[in-house]
């Protein structure tokens, strides 16, 4: 009943003319970065950052989310139509989606990835709208060492967070917490390496971070290789999945669904993941698994399904634990805090407004989408064949202004620059920048919980083993570290014993 | 300042680890390599320009290298390009939005 009231107000306050306004902005320009490889949600949504000042914070939130959201879908279109992920969650949706391209089948693999999105968006939110309420409570008795153990398991989490070497993302990812170490100590107020400047003294800016290694680096990388756009010459045709489409389809969305929820709420697992993982699962109880790869419009289903369900379920360590499960949720974290809202589990009971507004917000906007990305198509299929070499100077333009106008402090620009220089060679040699922002964000936090569970257990660090739910997350990190250890061995050993047991 | 050591030198560790492992395989393109790191350049100097320059003019000009220089199309496609965005930056983000932008000695 608290939850139906909760959302009746939620409505209240996302259909109010302007939250309905930016919701759609949100959505549309979300839509926008998605198709367009090279830009992605995170550096959107920091460069707009400084525009959403003057705004309420319930339209500024519900327009960046709606970025977020609405990416996964457009994603999709430019997987289908050129063979090139329009974001890092559609990789996979290039499989068979420009396989049925190529088939003749565009209208038909568009459609069941952008239904398969909504579907799977709107189940997203209508479990974090039922799970939060309950999970915000459990957060409220949460002390320093629960939240220590379970920022341990999200870092242990960001190690599969790439899709490369694990080893390079463990040095990304210390990297990261080094840099978060910069700045005033949080217990005793002395600076570390700030070098007494003052632009140090606050630790580095995470968006002149996020929009160089993300912004600026995106560029450069797009400028080296002066991109060939060849968008597939083909006739869309009807968008409208057939009847047997729909057959094939209906288990990978509903599994999708789920599988995204889930892994979308653990900490360090992102959008990226849960698509193989779909992709995997349904190649594996297909009855004609050769299929995949060459157009099964499951393995289009599936992934879609999977990335908009994780983008849901990620919200909800952000609305009831105030922890940002990824760097998207890292920025919009940032933007609750510039707008003086805290994320976490007292923001249900001190800013319910914002909270059901923001839930309400994402069944329109996954209304809009569908609207957006159906009939549309035609119009996002011109944005791809836009030309780059004016795209990319308005992108450097954006991450300048959006830099100086957070601080209005030039050295941010600076440390942005360098970040961007950083960042571009980083990716060149394999090292991705995503577990070096989520550690430099988890890390400022872990600190703070660590230092604080040792106050109160007086430099004891057995009070992280004695708190029941601090102890199971220790024995949830301990499991994640070693099960990919033991696996493999596992299955080698089973498989060996089959082997050799004849009636096998 | 002690964790912050640690921090520094185990991810100075892990990155020398990381690196060893890059395959020798793929040879590196340079023309591309300076492409990258030349337009990077530019935006330096464009951002070192603000002072003096202000930001609506050090911008029209890396928009006006970029275009003309990095995508070679015509020195009046590139001008056009050039002006018509640093003038519309101004009047959305400046006017419209009131968003603060470095200002040069000309006031703009």
């Amino acid at each position: 009943m608290e939850i139906l009231a909760g959302l009746l107000n939620g409505f209240a306050v996302a259909l109010e003319p302007a939250n309905l306004f930016w919701c759609f902005v949100g959505v549309l320009l979300g839509t926008v970065v998605g198709i367009l490889p090279g830009l992605g949600p995170p550096a959107t949504i920091a460069m707009l950052l400084p525009l959403t000042f003057n705004m309420n914070p319930a339209g500024a939130i519900i327009m960046l989310a709606g970025i977020y959201y609405g990416a996964k879908y457009g994603g999709s279109t430019t997987s289908i139509l050129m063979n090139v992920p329009g974001e890092s969650a559609s990789v996979v949706t290039c499989l068979d989606g420009y396989q049925m391209a190529k088939k003749g089948r565009a209208g038909p693999a568009l459609g069941i990835a952008a239904f398969g999105s909504f579907i799977a968006g709107t189940f997203s939110v209508v479990m974090i709208m039922l799970l939060s309420p309950p999970l915000a409570a459990a957060a409220l008795r949460f002390g320093p060492p629960e939240i220590f153990t379970l920022l341990l398991l999200g870092f242990t989490m960001i190690t599969y967070l790439g899709s490369g070497s694990r080893l390079k993302a463990v040095a990304m990812a210390l990297v990261g917490m080094f840099l978060g170490t910069i700045g005033l100590d949080p217990v005793t107020g002395v600076g570390r390496y700030t070098f007494d400047t003052a632009t140090l003294s606050d630790g580095v800016g995470l968006v002149p971070m996020i929009m160089g290694l993300f912004g600026v680096s995106e560029v450069l990388l797009n400028v080296e290789a002066g991109i060939t756009q060849e968008v597939f010459q083909t006739r869309i045709g009807s968008l409208l999945p057939t009847r047997a489409d729909w057959k094939d389809s209906a288990g990978p969305i509903a599994r999708g669904s789920l599988l995204g929820f889930v892994l979308g709420i653990l900490p360090g697992v992102g959008a990226i993941i849960p698509t193989f993982v779909s992709y995997a699962l349904e190649k594996r109880l297909s009855r004609t698994p050769e299929r995949f790869g060459r157009g099964a419009i499951e393995g289009v289903a599936g992934p879609e399904s999977a990335n908009n369900a994780a983008t849901g379920g990620s919200m909800i360590p952000l609305l009831t634990l105030g922890i940002a499960p990824n760097v998207v949720m890292a920025v919009l974290l940032g933007a609750f805090l510039v707008h003086g809202v805290q994320p976490g589990p007292l923001m249900l009971r001190e800013h319910p407004d914002l909270f059901w507004g923001v839930v309400a917000s994402m069944y329109v906007g996954n209304i809009m989408l569908l609207i957006l990305n159906l009939p549309l198509i035609g119009l996002w299929v011109q944005i791809l064949r836009m030309p780059y070499g004016v795209l990319f100077p308005l992108i450097l333009l954006v991450c300048v202004v959006g830099v100086y106008g957070v601080s209005e402090n030039v050295w941010d620009i600076v440390i942005m620059l360098g970040f961007g220089v950083a960042g571009y060679l980083l990716r060149k040699t394999g090292y991705e920048p995503a577990p070096l922002v989520l550690a430099f964000v988890l890390g400022r936090l872990a600190e703070e919980s660590i230092r604080q569970s040792l106050l109160l257990s007086r430099g004891r660090l057995g009070i992280l083993m004695e708190r029941p739910i601090a102890a199971a997350f220790l024995v949830a990190t301990a499991a994640v570290i070693l099960l990919p250890l033991v696996l493999p061995r596992l299955q080698a050993l089973l498989a060996r014993a089959a082997a050799e047991s004849p009636d096998a | 300042m002690r964790l912050g050591r640690l921090a520094g030198l185990s991810a100075l560790v892990a990155l020398i680890a990381g690196g060893t492992k890059v395959k020798a395989g793929d040879p590196i393109d340079w023309t591309k390599v300076g492409r990258a790191l030349s337009t990077w350049f530019a935006l330096a100097v464009s951002v070192a320009l603000f002072k003096p320059l202000g930001f609506v003019i050090s911008f029209a000009l890396l928009t006006y290298f970029i275009v003309a220089v990095m995508y070679r199309r015509s020195l009046k496609t590139a001008a056009l390009v050039a002006v018509a965005s640093a003038a519309g930056f101004y009047l959305v983000f400046d006017r419209a939005l009131s968003v603060p932008l470095p200002v040069g000695i000309l006031g703009f």
